[in-house]
């Protein structure tokens, strides 16, 4: 379980996030959105240990947080965080680099061999395993990137936008699987976030909306469905929760214009004309 | 079959299958080759010396050198009229060269058979069935009969060679120096830090008597044998679980285990041998990992006061070799001691505080009055401590001898600098800062271009 309580943070005077707190239950996956620069990847930075919030506390399992040497270091063997961009050692190979991975997440070697050639073959990297990283295209370290997350085997990942950064459809369909079975199977917690609603309502059970800093919604998909009026699509409810204003201006943007009412009511009591009209300005 | 009757030269055997006799399953071509001269097994006492000795390109070559140094004397009679054998000119121009030779045999003495040194032969050894407690098969680490009898002849011409000015106790001490500075990275390794302070302590002491070849040969005598109880103890651990990272030739210092020799399981199966470390990860994880074993560990304060002794015992050995005593050191010294001191200033700063950042900016702090973030500035505060204390130990001290004070400030100095709060450990696992990513998503770094690719 991953318990933020109060947690506040911000860059020099620009505060990010203002009084987060969320529970999120074992087993769940959980995403992120919400507006650009709304502190997505800062709440996921400070869930994995990346930032420190000036106020307030992570809790994994219910050790805190960068509270002591011992806590923290149980946590980190639990955890996996992944930011959108990562640096990989370019002199290492992709196998190797899994490998040191895993062993660093104490999988037993037996396992670890397996697992790393099936994560090579699920992303379609054999050809590349034994080649240096720096001689991998940019999906491909991304796919690297991910396997990584996968073979530590960690119960909570921690993934900043894991379909973006060059990946390609078969690259998403792998990850997706992933992330819809290993949770349930594997007791694993995942938090991500995408930009993508319709990804994340397909791997995704509950959602975290995040607006000027503050939790808006952390709801089920379909309780987010249901807050909007139970319309549309994943994406379509979260545009009518994040950006209601946005949703006005829009209608307005796209009626028709009108002719003021006194007009429209004389245009209305003269058929005959009205039909000559209609048919001299071509039905305007 | 000995042909020593027909004055082919004495002592030679050869093998005459030439002569056309038809020796049963002799060819045609072994009939009317050439005699070819059998040699004759090498002696035991030669194997038995050769057994610590050099080898015979590295002999050559110091033959050819001590030629060509005689030679110059030899020239300089000619030209000037001055006895090459004359004291006054071998006591200033031949101690010199001789002792630095008598040093680096023996260093490459102690770095010639050991394991550490040479990885090839490590990864050999471990294979066979040598145990630490025999003398390995390639040579003995530790000195023997032969180091022995062969440093006294080497004493005794070192001494006329010199006209006499370098005592033979001053040689064998020098030999010792070279060969307990290249034993100490082993011991070190091996497990046996303590031992290895003591051996660093010796060989400063081992110069500071310098001028007294009696006390010289007694405190080097005396570091040999603590150095041959770190020997033994390093041997027990043998084979490590390190690989060089920094290579002169074959000669291999060892620095970080070996990553693909990782788990070793005891007999109930826990994990005994933890991968201590798989290279550098990359970002996030090399941050963001769980910490090896070794990271875990503190500096004990005994360790930092060992390590800020004997960094103060070497820069009085160094002021008195340099300058001696009674002169006026202070003004080179200081400059040295300011160098040092700002070293430990530096390397504590970089430990700490690459590529990380506080967790606030000071006008973050001072806009929402949060002033102080204790748990990052804790951080902060032996920086100016370091200072303070570099500045006023001198100051306090005054009137004591320069090469007594400089070197006790200093100590002082890197004790702070080594045992202040907080430990590393705590730093990187529950300080307040964040890690500063800006290098990373730069793409124009070149902290780490080329080693490091990026993804997203």
């Amino acid at each position: 379980m991953i318990v933020l309580s109060n947690v506040v943070h911000h860059y020099g005077v620009r505060p990010i996030l203002r009084g987060i707190n969320l529970t999120i239950e074992r087993g769940d996956v959980v995403a992120v959105v919400g507006p650009n620069g709304t502190g997505k990847s800062t709440l996921l930075g400070i869930m994995g240990g990346q930032l420190c919030p000036q106020i307030g506390q992570v809790a994994i399992d219910g050790l805190v947080r960068r509270r002591t040497i011992e806590e923290e270091q149980a946590i980190r063997r639990v955890t996996f965080f992944l930011p959108d961009y990562v640096w990989l050692p370019g002199d290492r190979s992709g196998r190797e680099y899994l490998l040191s991975v895993g062993r660093l997440y104490g999988v037993e070697e037996f396992r670890l061999m397996d697992h790393v050639q099936r994560l090579l073959e699920l992303f379609e990297l054999e050809a590349m395993a034994d080649q240096d990283l720096r001689s991998y295209s940019s999906g491909q370290k991304k796919k690297i990137a991910l396997a990584a997350a996968l073979v530590s085997e960690a119960r909570y990942l921690l993934l900043d936008e894991p379909f973006s950064g060059g990946l390609d459809p078969s690259g998403i369909l792998a990850m997706k699987r992933v992330l819809q079975r290993h949770p349930r199977r594997r007791d694993m917690t995942v938090v991500l976030t995408s930009p993508v609603p319709e990804l994340i309502e397909e791997v995704a059970n509950r959602v975290v909306v995040l607006k000027d800093g503050r939790v808006l919604v952390f709801e089920t998909v379909e309780g987010i469905k249901r807050l909007t009026g139970g319309r549309g699509s994943l994406s379509d409810a979260l545009e009518r929760l994040i950006f209601p204003e946005t949703i006005d201006k829009l209608d307005r943007y796209f009626q028709e214009e009108r002719l003021p009412e006194w007009v429209d009511q004389t245009f209305n009591a003269l058929p005959r004309d009205r039909q000559r009209l209609d048919s001299e300005a071509g039905g305007f | 079959m000995s042909a020593s009757g027909d004055g082919m030269g004495s002592g030679e055997e050869w093998d005459r299958p030439g002569l056309g006799i038809g020796f049963p399953g002799q060819s045609r071509s072994e009939e009317l080759a050439p005699p070819r001269r059998r040699k004759r097994p090498m002696s035991r006492w030669r194997m038995w010396i050769r057994r610590v000795m050099p080898n015979d390109g590295r002999i050559v070559t110091v033959l050819v050198l001590a030629l060509g140094f005689e030679l110059y004397h030899v020239t300089r009679e000619i030209e000037q009229g001055i006895s090459r054998f004359d004291n006054a000119v071998r006591g200033n121009v031949t101690p010199l060269p001789l002792l630095g030779l008598t040093l680096v045999w023996g260093a490459q003495r102690a770095a010639r058979f050991h394991p550490f040194y040479w990885p090839d032969y490590s990864d050999w050894l471990r294979l066979t069935p040598w145990r630490p407690g025999n003398d390995p098969p390639w040579g003995p680490i530790r000195l023997v009969a032969q180091d022995l009898l062969l440093l006294g002849l080497w004493a005794g011409l070192v001494w006329g060679l010199s006209g006499g000015t370098l005592h033979p106790f001053k040689v064998v001490s020098m030999f010792l120096l070279g060969y307990l500075g290249m034993s100490v990275p082993p011991i070190l390794n091996g497990g046996a830090p303590l031992l290895a302070c003591l051996t660093l302590f010796g060989l400063g002491g081992v110069i500071r008597v310098y001028n007294d070849p009696h006390w010289m040969l007694g405190v080097a005598v005396g570091t040999a044998l603590v150095a041959h109880l770190g020997q033994i103890r390093a041997l027990r651990q043998f084979p490590w679980t390190q690989v060089p990272t920094v290579k002169i030739g074959h000669l291999a210092i060892r620095s970080r285990p070996d990553p693909a020799r990782v788990r070793v399981k005891d007999s109930n199966g826990e994990t005994v041998d933890d991968p201590e470390d798989l290279g550098d990860l990359g970002y996030p994880l090399e941050q963001l990992r769980p910490l090896h074993s070794w990271e875990l560990k503190r500096m004990p304060v005994l360790g930092a006061v060992l390590v800020s002794a004997l960094v103060a015992w070497w820069f009085h050995v160094a002021a008195i070799a340099f300058g001696g005593t009674g002169q006026p050191l202070l003004g080179p010294l200081t400059g040295f001691y300011v160098h040092i001191c700002l070293g430990i200033l530096l390397v504590r700063t970089l430990v700490y505080f690459t590529r990380v950042r506080p967790p606030i900016t000071l006008g973050g702090r001072l806009r929402t009055g949060r002033f102080l973030q204790p748990r990052y500035d804790v951080a902060l505060l032996p920086l100016p401590l370091i200072v303070v204390t570099a500045v006023s130990v001198p100051l306090v001290g005054q009137g004591l001898a320069a090469e007594v004070l400089l070197p006790a400030a200093l100590g002082l100095t890197w004790f702070v600098g080594l045992a202040c709060p907080p430990t590393l450990a705590w730093w990187r696992l529950a300080g307040s800062h964040r890690f500063d990513d800006a290098a990373f998503r730069n793409a124009n770094s070149d902290s780490r271009v080329g080693d490091f690719v990026k993804t997203g």
